[in-house]
């Protein structure tokens, strides 16, 4: 009756059953996201191990979920945190809150604020998701929640082996993010 | 005079009309009409001198661009502001300002409300072309304990500079330097030392001098604003109170004209730490042996109200209440408990504001702090206003220096005032009602007795006998057809007084036929345990009153004591009940300020615990006594003053209310939206973050009412009613009668009086304030000083009675046999060299 | 006595959530609740169903369940914060969003896109075109019985979302075009990436019609169901793909054309039926349209800005922050406060997959939008749904949900 059309059908399954499998064993395997990808923050440092936060709570005032608490202090010279007069003594973000638009770190004005490609971030109550400056600052290592053996390249195209799958630091560094947004260049 | 000011003329200001008195400056009529023009030196509340160029604009007909700040309007003027030629001037302003302005923003604590950031945004140049190295200098000067300088920020505006000299009159900072090296500058080795040194603060164009206690504290967004009124002094300057979250943060002055003008004082900026001290109550405390044990609300006015129904029942208010409190007092006390023992006046013990009623049938002012600056002569007795009653010591200033008023200053000792009076009587303590009564008769006095005068009193010296002067006052000011202003101390004071907590007043200022006993009446009743309860609201007599071992007694002796506090004082802590009570950033309510005007407090923050408002707690005792009040709300509360008191009845307190304040910062610009020459993209000046979610302000953008809108709002603040005055007073009062002030005897008159930063309560728990207070000295006059063989700094011992105390040598201008002592200070009880007497003995020590 | 089906629908609201059972005299008519949890509703749509037997008699949809004040939230954030919250009103079609209400506020401001700005536009909406009907041919499939349809679509939409990834960080809620251009460039690398897409796409469509378009089990499911007039379509503002499919050629991109879209050549697919199938032909082709469209923009693609650098508008740049303190006091001002817009209001529209997108857009002068309000094509289309399954049966109401391709997030907003 319609044979052909259906055969014509079959025809199209049949073959993508022979076909590279698209699905990945998440989380054993994993794709790496790419590099503008906008997972958690970390506060970055000076090279010299200073903090670059200045606590000025810009990120504070640029957020439109309001999931950032920032309360600047005094740095003294007894006891300094980032150069200059004004450091983060608080720094928290409410991960219940966030929304990953990004506008804080175009407000960092000293680049301090970055996203990292880290996006696993679940947990067992509401205060295990405000990550605090502790949490946020750049000498902890971003623990993944799952061990993971291989991943793929975010294009899919390459497959790697990863040792230490359970404590990878995945942090993106301003030369990979935010092209220099006024030289309105296109990239090619 | 005034004619001439009336005269209209027509301008045309970028192409609209609009008519102007003549002599008006153009900056002032553009910023009426919506047109904003930049400006960083101009200061509405100060004299114009136009160094900073930002408000250059086109006129027609002048060669080349003027500052609008210091051009009056003229007929016929036609003005651009915003055409290229104006705004390509203030752009290039704006682009030397910021060559050598610092990176600061982000670590700044004006920014986000910084005129500057607001005018380079919203006029100048979008890119830097300057290259150089900038010009630093030492950042973050501490100048005082309250204001932090950096110099990098300064755009040599001048308004500080100017406001310490023109305004506050202590020039303490100053330009120093020339050309590019111009920077801003403290005296060497002299801190900026005074009492206004906030407000320097305030109108800083940029975060050159920022607050200590604000430093890196907060930022605008973070911010909820309400208006409010200083709860220290009678003056009662509105201010605004900022908070972050639900802690106080910040108290800027918010302008009245008709008040404070632009300005606190750095008590009332400063001196809000009380409301989130560690130690504030937060529960009720009922007495259990030697120690409190916290309880319930209900168990605690429970106890109270068991204690309270029967016996001799006495009820001491203190100064710093709302009018509601007042109210829920004086009912409490007549028609629950049915006592006529009530009284507020405990540092002002026996201060007889009572007099004036029957000169003009109100108990207080009948002058406004604006007559002063039409007052042709001004007399002034009491205490010093700089320390007392700091913003009403600026309109003095002001009316005298600007106002050409000529100020005669009646008082034992020198004060602040005496630098810019035309005549300074100095008499003995207790002298001041011979003094007055010479007045009007002794030339050259009686030549600058001219009208319209205003003569201003307050009670002076605690524990004194201070009925006499203000009659004397008086009788001058009637003969001489003058307002006057009488100034109880406080921020609630004039409250009580309105309200009838007063031994011989009931409220609306109506005479009591058989009085109840006053502060001093209770205490010694309640010492020699004829009391049988007592009340004390929002007081602490141990520290105040001008008795200390009497307090002291009474408090121990008394049958029973109910304390309604802030703080365990050292009242409270021998009380039976003790209620929590609340700040006045917490509450809805009104204050009453030395004009008579109420004026209304927003609340903001949330009181501790179960902290509630003395009204509150009155209705609950009186519901616990059978007598249901049915209060809820703050507008309850009015529904039955304007029932019950005449004075009050025609006031509509939902008048009262005001707006939520912009940014206080940025009170003088005023809302920007023309397009500039970029095109629409302009913001105007004024914080103005998105409202919502943000636990920031809701900043308008809308100016605050300066003018006109203001003087129709104070229409609506003062009672309405005044009952007619009775007839002329009678003689019964001599001047000298009362007045027989103790000179002759053992050792010397004690003339005490109050400091601006003293042990109180409130000021006491602000950390920077408490550091300045003075500590304890005594004040001598020189040939004394001779006689003891003392000098400057020495220490002496004070013996009065049992009590012996150290205080520092200050050789100062003083009626001789009289020492002064400061009242509440750390190691210097007056009121206890007070309660022996009033006569001390000084040695060297 | 028969009473009429509004009284049942209203009784049976009052009644609560029970199935409410009456007997007539003809017939036996069933009031009946589908959603808002049903897997075929595509979202939390509820819908009333007056049945008798298996026809439809009526249907109601009632709507609501999503709704979050995204519209009023936007008053509460500045002009460039509430790109964050329209971006999530039609979240399968996010740059759509974003793109009108850029277009509204750019009115407003009176400034102009540079053109790679725009041509970048092109490219990020034309392939959220096509990521958007994959979703509805993966839907309109596995309601139809056809669950691979759902395996291949996702597979290619899978591609695309990776590229969003690339381009924005974000695989939905983008929050990259923003008035005045787009947020980001395009990152290195973006070109091959594209024409990978490019490449695979056409010949995955024809995969898709090979399996579908013949199919007689699909034919008998999808001709001649839920069909729609052109008037009927005119009456009820019904714009986009069901309108076309009913004859109305109508296309924003041709006929009332925005940003870039006048560079390029595409033509507009319409049907005539306006049932289930001609809107099934009609998006398939609009998908090899966009793939048309995609293959100019990566040929043209200019150099130059990608936003308007107006230093009023735009953050400056990392490199000006160190030194310039213009650039630091613009910065401060652009990322707390906000640029102001001048009053006014502004209506933009643009051709999103489920039709006319528009975004009203009303400023008082301030910093943040006074009001914000979208015509979301999902809520107007859904007006249309009564119509076509008047009549049919159940099943069909199926199909004729799946071709509506209703996004509630944009229905609630």
């Amino acid at each position: 009756m319609a044979l052909p059309e259906i055969l014509n059908g079959m025809k199209v399954v049949i073959t993508n059953v022979f076909k590279r499998k698209e699905t990945i064993s998440y989380p054993e395997v994993r794709r790496q996201p790419y590099p503008r990808f906008k997972g958690r923050h970390i506060l970055d440092r000076h090279p010299d191990g200073l903090e670059k936060c200045i606590g000025c709570e810009l990120c504070a005032g640029a957020c439109p979920a309001d999931a950032i608490y920032v309360v600047g202090a005094e740095n003294t010279p007894e006891n300094r945190f980032s150069p200059g007069e004004r450091y983060a003594q608080i720094y928290q973000i409410n991960y219940l809150r966030c929304i990953f638009c990004g506008l804080c770190v175009e407000a960092c004005p000293t680049e301090a604020l970055l996203m990292t490609t880290e996006f696993e971030l679940s947990g067992d109550s509401r205060d295990e998701l405000i990550y605090t400056k502790e949490q946020l600052i750049v000498d902890a290592p971003i623990i993944r929640h799952w061990p993971a053996k291989t991943e793929y390249s975010p294009d899919r195209s390459e497959k790697v082996k990863i040792k230490d799958g359970g404590m990878v630091r995945d942090a993106r560094y301003p030369e990979n993010f935010l092209p220099d947004t006024r030289t309105g260049k296109g990239s090619e | 005079m005034t004619q001439q000011q009336t005269e209209m003329v027509t301008v045309t200001i970028n192409g609209q009309q609009v008519q102007a008195e003549n002599g008006r400056l153009l900056i002032d009529v553009a910023e009426e009409m919506g047109i904003f023009v930049p400006r960083f030196c101009y200061h509405p509340g100060m004299k114009s001198v136009a160094v900073c160029r930002m408000c250059l604009v086109k006129v027609e007909g002048m060669p080349k661009l003027v500052p609008s700040c210091s051009t009056p309007v003229a007929d016929g003027m036609v003005v651009e502001t915003d055409t290229p030629e104006p705004a390509g001037a203030q752009e290039d302003m704006l682009e030397f300002l910021l060559i050598n302005h610092p990176l600061d923003c982000p670590i700044c604590d004006r920014g986000g409300e910084c005129p500057l950031q607001d005018q380079t945004y919203a006029h100048g140049p979008g890119s830097s072309r300057f290259v150089e190295p900038k010009r630093t200098y030492e950042k973050a000067l501490d100048i005082s304990q309250l204001v932090v300088l950096d110099r990098e920020r300064c755009v040599l505006c001048w308004r500080c500079v100017r406001f310490s000299d023109e305004v506050a009159g202590d020039r303490f900072i100053q330009l120093v330097d020339r050309g590019s090296g111009t920077q801003i500058l403290t005296f060497s080795d002299e801190p900026f030392d005074s009492y206004f040194s906030g407000n320097t603060i305030q109108i800083c164009p940029v975060g050159a001098l920022t607050a200590s206690t604000y430093r890196f504290v907060s930022r605008p967004w973070d911010l909820k604003a309400a208006p409010s009124v200083c709860s220290y002094c009678s003056v009662g300057c509105p201010t605004t109170n900022e908070s972050r979250g639900d802690k106080l943060v910040r108290v800027q002055a918010l302008p009245n004209e008709n008040v404070n003008d632009f300005w606190i004082c750095d008590k009332g900026r400063f001196g809000f730490h009380y409301v989130d001290a560690k130690d504030r109550l937060s529960t009720p405390l009922v007495r259990d042996g030697d120690d409190f044990r916290s309880a319930t609300w209900g168990e605690a006015v429970a106890a109270a109200a068991e204690k309270l129904g029967g016996g001799k029942v006495g009820v001491i208010a203190g100064g710093h209440l709302t009018t509601e409190d007042a109210f829920a007092i004086q009912r409490l006390a007549r028609k629950t408990i049915k006592t006529p023992h009530l009284d507020a006046r405990i540092q002002d013990d026996g201060a007889a504001y009572e007099r004036t009623l029957a000169y003009s049938g109100v108990v207080g002012s009948t002058a406004t702090i604006n007559d002063l600056d039409g007052a042709r002569s001004i007399v002034w007795v009491g205490p010093d206003p700089k320390e007392v009653l700091p913003v009403l010591y600026l309109r003095l200033r002001k009316a005298v220096l600007d106002g050409g008023a000529k100020l005669i200053v009646v008082s034992p000792r020198r004060l602040s005032l005496d630098a810019f009076a035309t005549h300074v009587i100095r008499c003995e303590p207790g002298g001041e009602a011979n003094a007055l009564s010479a007045l009007t008769t002794t030339a050259p006095v009686k030549d600058d007795l001219a009208a319209p005068l205003v003569a201003c009193w307050s009670p002076a010296n605690p524990g004194r006998e201070t009925g006499a002067d203000l009659d004397s006052l008086l009788k001058v000011a009637v003969e001489k057809d003058a307002r006057w202003l009488v100034c109880a101390p406080h921020a609630g004071s004039q409250g009580m007084l309105d309200m009838g907590v007063h031994p011989a007043l009931e409220s609306g200022y109506r005479p009591i036929d058989e009085p109840g006993m006053d502060t001093r009446a209770m205490l010694e009743a309640a010492a020699a345990g004829e009391l049988d309860a007592l009340i004390v609201v929002g007081a602490d007599p141990i520290s105040d009153f001008p008795n200390r071992n009497l307090a002291q007694a009474a408090m121990e002796k008394v049958g029973f004591s109910l304390v309604i506090e802030l703080f365990p004082t050292e009242t409270a802590r021998l009380a039976d009940v003790v209620l929590p009570s609340t700040a006045a950033p917490e509450i809805e309510g009104t204050l009453t300020n030395l004009e008579r005007r109420l004026q209304k407090l927003e609340p903001l923050t949330k009181s501790p615990g179960t902290a509630r408002e003395p009204w509150r707690a009155m209705a609950d005792l009186a519901r616990a006594m059978d007598d249901d009040w049915k209060w809820t709300s703050f507008a309850d509360v009015w529904a039955a003053i304007t029932k019950e008191v005449p004075t009050h009845q025609d006031l509509d307190v939902a008048a009262l209310a005001q707006e939520v304040p912009p940014s206080a910062l940025q009170y003088e610009s005023g809302t920007e939206e023309q397009p500039g020459p970029r095109g629409p993209v302009v913001a105007g000046p004024g914080g103005q973050y998105p409202k919502g979610h943000r636990s920031g302000a809701p900043f308008k953008t809308a100016s605050w009412p300066l003018s006109w809108e203001l003087r129709q709002f104070e229409a609506k603040q003062r009672p309405g009613h005044i009952p007619d005055a009775p007839e002329a007073p009678e003689e019964k009062v001599g001047a000298g009668a009362d007045a027989a002030a103790p000179m002759s005897g053992e050792g010397f008159v004690v003339y005490a009086g109050r400091q601006i930063y003293d042990e109180g309560a409130m000021v006491s728990r602000s950390s920077v304030l408490h550091a300045l207070s003075k500590g304890a000295f005594v004040e001598l006059n020189d040939e004394d000083a001779k006689e003891l063989d003392v000098t400057d700094g020495d220490e002496v011992t004070l013996t009065a009675g049992n009590n012996e105390m150290t205080a520092t040598v200050v050789i100062a201008d003083i009626s001789k046999g009289a020492v002064f002592v400061p009242y509440d200070q750390k190691g210097l009880r007056a009121n206890e060299l007070l309660g022996a007497g009033g006569r001390v003995k000084v040695a060297k020590a | 006595m028969s009473r009429s089906a509004d009284a049942i629908a209203e009784a049976f609201e009052a009644a609560g959530h029970g199935a409410y059972v009456e007997s007539f005299d003809r017939d036996e008519r069933m009031i009946i609740n589908m959603g808002p949890v049903h897997p075929a509703t595509h979202g939390v749509l509820r819908l009333v169903l007056e049945l008798d037997a298996e026809t439809v008699v009526s249907c109601r949809p009632v709507i609501g369940y999503l709704h979050t004040g995204m519209e009023k939230e936007c008053e509460d954030q500045n002009w460039r914060s509430a790109i964050t919250i329209v971006t999530r009103m039609d979240y399968l079609a996010p740059f759509f969003n974003e793109h009108g209400y850029s277009i509204a506020v750019e009115e407003l401001l009176g400034i102009e896109v540079p053109k790679r700005g725009q041509y970048i536009r092109v490219l990020i909406s034309e392939l959220n075109r096509i990521s958007s009907h994959l979703v509805w041919f993966g839907t309109q499939g596995l309601d139809m019985g056809a669950i691979s349809a759902m395996f291949y679509g996702f597979r290619e939409r899978e591609v695309i979302l990776d590229f969003y990834e690339m381009v924005t960080g974000l695989r939905m809620n983008n929050n990259y075009v923003i008035p005045g251009g787009v947020w980001e460039d395009l990152p290195d690398g973006w070109r091959p990436v594209v024409e990978n897409i490019l490449g695979l796409l056409p010949g995955r469509i024809q995969e898709y019609e090979d399996l579908l378009s013949e199919n007689p089990v699909f034919l008998e499911r999808t001709k001649g169901i839920g069909t729609i007039t052109a008037d009927e379509c005119g009456t009820l503002s019904t714009t986009g793909p069901i309108a076309r499919a009913a004859g109305i050629d109508w296309d924003l991109r041709r006929d009332m054309p925005y940003g870039a879209y006048p560079d390029f050549e595409f033509d507009v697919p319409t049907a005539t039926e306006g049932d289930v199938y001609a809107r099934y032909t009609v998006r398939m082709e609009e998908m090899r349209q966009s793939v048309r469209i995609l293959g100019q923009v990566v040929d043209g693609m200019p150099d130059g800005d990608y936003k308007n650098m107006d230093p009023k508008l735009t953050p400056p740049s990392r490199s000006e922050l160190n030194r310039s303190m213009e650039a630091v006091i613009h910065h401060f001002k652009l990322v707390t406060q906000g640029y102001t817009v001048p009053a006014g209001e502004a209506y933009a529209a643009v051709e999103s997959p489920r039709g006319e997108l528009g975004v009203y857009a009303v400023s008082d002068g301030g910093t943040a939008p006074y009001r914000v309000h979208v015509r979301d094509p999902s809520f107007v289309n859904l007006q249309a749904l009564p119509v076509m399954v008047r009549d049919g049966l159940v099943a069909d109401l199926i199909a004729s949900i799946a071709s509506v391709d209703p996004v509630l997030g944009g229905v609630d907003r």
